[in-house]
């Protein structure tokens, strides 16, 4: 059986191909359409699933889309009514999408599939609807490595819900209990990334990345008039500090006059209350999922955990999570926010609604999240001459050999290999790549390579057989999903960091890999295993046989704003636009003091997330 | 516009003065859990084509 799935219309529109049970391809439409956080009706991403997989439309038995709009549409209605006569602007604005992607989606979706796709088929009699939650329970526990396990998704909102319980239990998932809107850990997330100054559904991963900043001196305030937390992890929001339900913005003058603090513009310097306001939300946030998931190991006594929904991603949480033993085993599905729903829906109706069997897979069954579009060399070698590039080919042992000695010498590597990464993080398939020793190297990035912000750290990629030798980390952590300490050993204490405060305390080493070191000596880590990319397993290995480090930054092959390359034409202009110094491509190496096409000005050519 | 002034404001009007509270915005009324066990608790089979 092979069954699409759809998540759309919202934010990360993404499609999933599973054939007989397996997820084969997997693809995020803001890819192919250049668009960050792309909304729109994955057609690219269907394309690329069906010609990856060599099946036409005739062949696909079910189209499965990630949620229930006439759900949702009820959830928009209720909450007018709990709050008109306010909303009427939101009401206004929302009315046409209303129509179009809620009330009358199922017909939206047979035009698109029957005018994209192909006119022959029935795609009326091949559509179904799965519920937000379990898609998202579903991509948690189908390709999970376990036969049972709890099942805990939180996000911004579903349909109604916004956290769910379900234990999954071979190939049937039984959701147990919800929280729903507006009470959501997402939401809150989301109302302090706005109110500092972030974007709501992409800054999430930047206040995180700014709370070891700051120090948590609003969580008491924010646990005492914000949040009722339940004692078994449940929680309630005091709406009256919101907006969310029937204004446009996140949070309202009652919220901006608790904290004493004006919400801040965007782009505007950053303060150290900012970087307080982001320590205290991480910390309640962390306190309600240990929370949140002690109430589930009580209730299911169940020693595995599967997480999904974008509050997944905040890997700080995952790995108190995971030091604090409260489950055995945790696998987290890496696309855990709505492009995973995709995979979730197909899967959920593999073997729910069409009642097939499912085998675990040793590892997982999401093959590295690997899932995505490749190229081969030889294809790379005729749209490089297109490009003008200056390049030469090599055999693998060869490239992997120049690109160690790159990165040893100091260089920032563009690395595109195999198949594209389904989910947020590269994954050492379309990554920049750059020396951990360097104690430079994050201030280079950030501002050169990336023009990002300087306060944002980066990510380490470590062979498996040696994360325990580098951090606090035993565990396989092959989707940058964990937060682990760097070992004690490697460790270095900066002379000097009583009397520096926020970003002043960025320049200080801290380790022996300062570049992949956060400041409170924190790493995101991602261990890289030979069995799901052996081209990145070599290239780290001969990396470590050079200067005996078996840890290189890995950061995504794209700028501040830009989806995350696709090409080898993405590629070859972002290399062009940014300081990378050498670009690898399949078996082609690209250097950029040999290129002849005049470079670009990439900054600001995408809108800033 | 229609729709919000004469059909929606009006109903949230009564149903606010029949306390009758939807999205639970009422703080302290259940302390002990804010959990809704569901009553369904996996998606059927029928339910599969349907949009709610």
């Amino acid at each position: 059986m092979n069954v699409l799935g759809i998540s759309a219309y919202y934010h990360d529109s993404a499609a999933a191909l599973v054939v007989g049970g397996e997820v084969l391809a997997a693809a995020q439409e803001e890819r192919f359409t250049r668009r960050k956080h792309d909304k729109s009706f994955p057609l690219h991403a269907v394309r690329f699933c069906l010609e990856h997989t060599g099946l036409s439309p005739t062949h696909i038995d079910a189209v499965v889309f990630y949620d229930k709009p006439i759900l949702k549409f009820r959830r928009l209605l209720q909450t007018h009514l709990a709050y008109a006569p306010k909303g009427l602007g939101m009401f206004l604005d929302a009315q046409t999408s209303w129509l179009s992607d809620k009330l009358f989606q199922r017909r939206e979706l047979k035009r698109l599939l029957s005018q994209e796709l192909d006119r022959s088929v029935d795609w009326g009699e091949k559509l179904y609807f799965s519920e937000h939650h379990l898609s998202h329970a579903g991509s948690a526990f189908f390709p999970s490595p376990f036969e049972e396990a709890a099942i805990l998704t939180m996000d911004g909102v579903g349909e109604w819900t916004t956290t769910s319980l379900a234990i999954g239990r071979g190939n049937q998932i039984e959701i147990i209990k919800e929280i729903h809107f507006p009470h959501s850990l997402g939401l809150l997330y989301a109302a302090f990334t706005a109110f500092t100054g972030f974007k709501v559904n992409s800054g999430e991963y930047k206040v995180m990345g700014l709370a070891p900043y700051g120090t948590p001196r609003f969580a008491d305030l924010i646990k005492s008039r914000l949040i009722h937390l339940a004692s078994d992890g449940s929680f309630q929001l005091d709406m009256s500090y919101f907006d969310y339900c029937a204004g446009r913005s996140m949070t309202n003058k009652k919220f901006h006059d608790l904290f004493g603090i004006p919400p801040r513009q965007a782009e505007s310097p950053l303060e150290q209350h900012h970087m307080d306001l982001a320590a205290s939300i991480q910390a309640v946030t962390e306190e309600v999922v240990l929370s949140i998931a002690s109430g589930v190991a009580e209730s299911t006594k169940l020693t595995n955990l599967c997480l999904a929904g974008g509050v997944a991603l905040n890997c700080v949480a995952n790995g108190k999570l995971l030091r604090r033993g409260t489950f055995n085993r945790i696998w987290i599905q890496p696309a855990a926010g709505d492009a995973g729903g995709a995979v979730g829906a197909a899967l959920g109706w593999y073997h729910m609604y069409a009642q097939q069997p499912r085998s675990v897979v040793e590892g997982d069954a999401m093959r590295g999240s690997y899932l995505g579009p490749s190229y081969t060399s030889t294809d790379i070698e005729l749209r490089l001459h297109d490009l003008g590039a200056v390049f030469t080919t090599h055999d693998t042992n060869t490239v992997i050999s120049r690109t160690a000695q790159a990165l040893a010498e100091g260089k920032a590597v563009g690395w595109f290999q195999g198949r594209m990464e389904f989910g947020p993080r590269a994954l050492g398939a379309r990554s920049i790549l750059a020396d951990a020793r360097s104690r430079d190297m994050q201030k280079v990035l950030n501002l050169k390579v990336k023009y990002r912000e300087s306060f944002r750290p980066f990510a380490p990629s470590v062979l498996r057989e040696d994360v325990a030798e580098w951090f606090d980390l035993r565990d396989d952590s092959p989707y940058m999903l964990l937060v682990a300490e760097v070992k004690e050993s490697r460790q270095l204490k900066p002379e000097r960091s009583n009397d520096l405060y926020g970003i002043e305390l960025l320049n200080q080493v801290r380790s022996e890999i300062p570049a992949v070191t956060h400041i409170d000596y924190s790493a995101r880590v991602q261990t890289v295993h030979k069995e799901t990319n052996p081209r990145y397993h070599s290239l780290i290995s001969e990396f470590k046989r050079i200067t005996g480090c078996p840890v290189i930054v890995n950061t995504s092959f794209n700028v501040r704003g830009e989806p995350i390359v696709e090409s080898p034409e993405d590629a070859f202009r972002c290399f062009m636009g940014t300081e990378i110094d050498v670009l690898v491509l399949e078996n082609c190496i690209l250097y950029k003091d040999q290129q002849t096409v005049p470079r670009s000005r990439y900054e600001g050519t995408f809108a800033l997330d | 516009m229609f729709v919000f002034i004469f059909v929606i404001t009006p109903v949230s009007l009564i149903l606010r003065l029949f306390r009758v509270d939807p999205l639970n915005l009422r703080m302290g009324v259940s302390s002990q859990s804010h959990w809704s066990e569901r009553s369904e608790r996996s998606q059927p089979s029928h339910r599969f084509k349907k949009l709610s």
